[in-house]
């Protein structure tokens, strides 16, 4: 039997025939030196197969695969230590804002909105709580752009009618020049403090309020329907029945009268028409005035006292002052 | 091996200068040696490859914190081993992982990788011992893939005589690379 290595490796190959390939399984068993042979050859052959199989490996290809894998994590490690470094810097900065800066801001003052009412006119204004208010003619409200902490407070100078969003949480105080203080926490009520009146009325719509004095001296709630009397100078406070539409009807554009003295009608009417009324003649008559205007004229109401009543008037027209500004004109109410 | 020391200088060079030229330089030497090993292991050659890839990706990623014990191309062998591992487990075959496992448990003689360059010194060292004419037989066998037909008829000469002349070549060949491969691994994965 010839067994020169050529025969050996066909025998490795597998490509003799099926008697042979028998023959050659007998003697690795039968004989070791045999065996020696044929696993030399198959290391040798093997490390030949190893050099072709790696010759066929295309290194070049998978270099560029490996630098762009390479390119591409360390822009994400610079975007992520830009990231970090980003986030290590703004964290506290968030921190302070949230915690240091942002409560500062709280407590310090607000931004506050003052709105004035013209003579002759009814501001409708609407607050940051959606609290609705009607502020009459020569009046002023002064609220925060933002209501903040427990209580919502707005100043009022003049007379007002509020239509309080209920929020039984937060409080809805007005408060006066006078110090006067109305609270509520959702109802519908007027305020009439006119810093030249003599008196200031409060009348409450519906719901609850409390009224209190200076610094909450003294404290009233009233119920629906009811008016608080104060006098700003005394300091006293006195509850009443009220008639609400009496004193609610301006927000309407109507003026009612109901027994009225010449000199309350006269000063309604000038805040009313933004002009100076002079009252003249027998004015501590107690004569009494019921009426209800609606869209009148200045000049239609005092023709209408005229007939009505034993007063005359007269109306001195615009000055032109010498700062090209115009004076107010000026009614003189003379009572017979 | 004579080349062992110029390895793990390269290796210095990737991880304290982060010398990306090193590191192509031990891609390239060991990239083929590690696919063709990988392939013990797992049919797929794109699989060896992606895997053998992602040992070098990682090699330069942590090229500041890797701690290798013994040589470069240990460290090498035993990466690739082991994510051949990973990934066997990872493949659904629960079977087949177990059978590949046992596979390659078996061998406790340390594997060997050998790269191009020096299978191309091993095998032109021991061709060099035979005759001229024997050595062009060969390689014509051996690179260009030709039958002994061919070869006879290239070179001239009986079909007989270039059978002689390949079983010299492939005894010289036994003799001289014996010592190379770990006797234990070829049964299981050669022919």
């Amino acid at each position: 039997m010839k067994t020169n290595e050529t025969y050996l490796l066909s025998y490795i190959r597998g490509t003799l025939t099926s008697s042979e390939m028998k023959e050659c399984d007998l003697l690795m068993e039968s004989s070791p030196e045999f065996a020696t042979r044929v696993n030399q050859i198959r290391k040798a052959y093997h490390l030949l197969d190893n050099l072709e199989a790696q010759k066929n490996i295309e290194a070049e290809v998978a270099w560029q695969k490996l630098s762009r894998k390479i390119r591409f994590d360390s822009t994400k490690k610079i975007i992520w230590n830009v990231t970090r470094t980003a986030a290590a810097i703004l964290l506290p900065l968030f921190l302070l804002q949230q915690y240091v800066i942002q409560p500062l801001l709280d407590n310090s003052p607000q931004e506050i909105i003052t709105l004035h009412s013209a003579p002759g006119i009814v501001t409708n204004v609407v607050l940051p709580d959606g609290s609705e208010v009607w502020l009459n003619s020569q009046s002023e409200i002064s609220y925060p752009l933002k209501f903040t902490g427990k209580e919502r407070t707005v100043q009022l100078m003049g007379e007002a009618y509020f239509k309080v969003v209920s929020d039984k949480k937060n409080r809805f105080n007005v408060i006066t020049p006078e110090k006067t203080v109305v609270s509520a926490y959702g109802t519908e009520f007027n305020v009439n403090a006119y810093k030249e009146d003599l008196q200031h009325t409060i009348t409450l719509a519906k719901g609850n309020i409390d009224v209190s004095l200076d610094n909450f001296s003294e404290k009233q709630t009233l119920k629906p329907g009811q008016k608080a009397i104060v006098d700003p100078l005394t300091k006293t406070l006195n509850v009443s029945v009220a008639d609400t539409y009496v004193e609610t009807s301006w927000k309407d554009g109507k003026m009612v009268f109901r027994r009225e003295s010449i000199q309350t009608i006269a000063e309604k009417l000038a805040r009313k028409f933004g002009v100076i009324i002079q009252v003249q003649g027998n004015v501590s008559s107690d004569y009494q005035f019921t009426a209800t205007f609606t869209d009148e004229s200045l000049e239609d109401i005092l023709e209408l006292l005229k007939l009505s009543s034993s007063i005359d008037y007269s109306i001195t027209s615009q000055k032109k002052l010498p700062n090209d500004t115009f004076s107010q004109r000026t009614v003189i109410l003379i009572c017979k | 091996m004579k080349n062992k020391d110029i390895y793990e200088t390269l290796y210095l060079k990737i991880a304290f200068e982060d010398d990306h030229d090193a590191f192509k330089e031990l891609f390239f030497e060991f990239y083929p040696s590690l696919c063709v090993f990988a392939g013990r292991y797992i049919s797929s050659s794109d699989a060896c490859e992606d895997i053998v890839q992602e040992v070098f990706f990682n090699i330069w990623k942590n090229r500041k914190t890797l701690n290798i014990h013994s040589s470069f191309r240990n460290f090498l062998i035993t990466s690739v081993r082991n994510s051949c591992t990973d990934y066997l487990r990872k493949q659904s075959s629960h079977n087949k992982y177990l059978e590949n496992l046992t596979t390659f448990y078996s061998t406790e003689i340390p594997d060997q990788v050998y790269t191009i360059k020096e299978l191309e010194e091993m095998l032109q060292a021991a061709l060099e011992k035979l005759p001229e004419n024997i050595q062009l037989a060969f390689n014509m066998s051996r690179t260009e893939k030709m039958t002994y037909n061919e070869i006879a008829a290239e070179m001239n000469l009986s079909v007989k005589t270039i059978e002689s002349y390949m079983s010299q070549a492939l005894k010289l060949l036994r003799e001289e690379l014996k010592d190379y491969l770990p006797i234990a691994l070829l049964f299981t994965y050669f022919i």
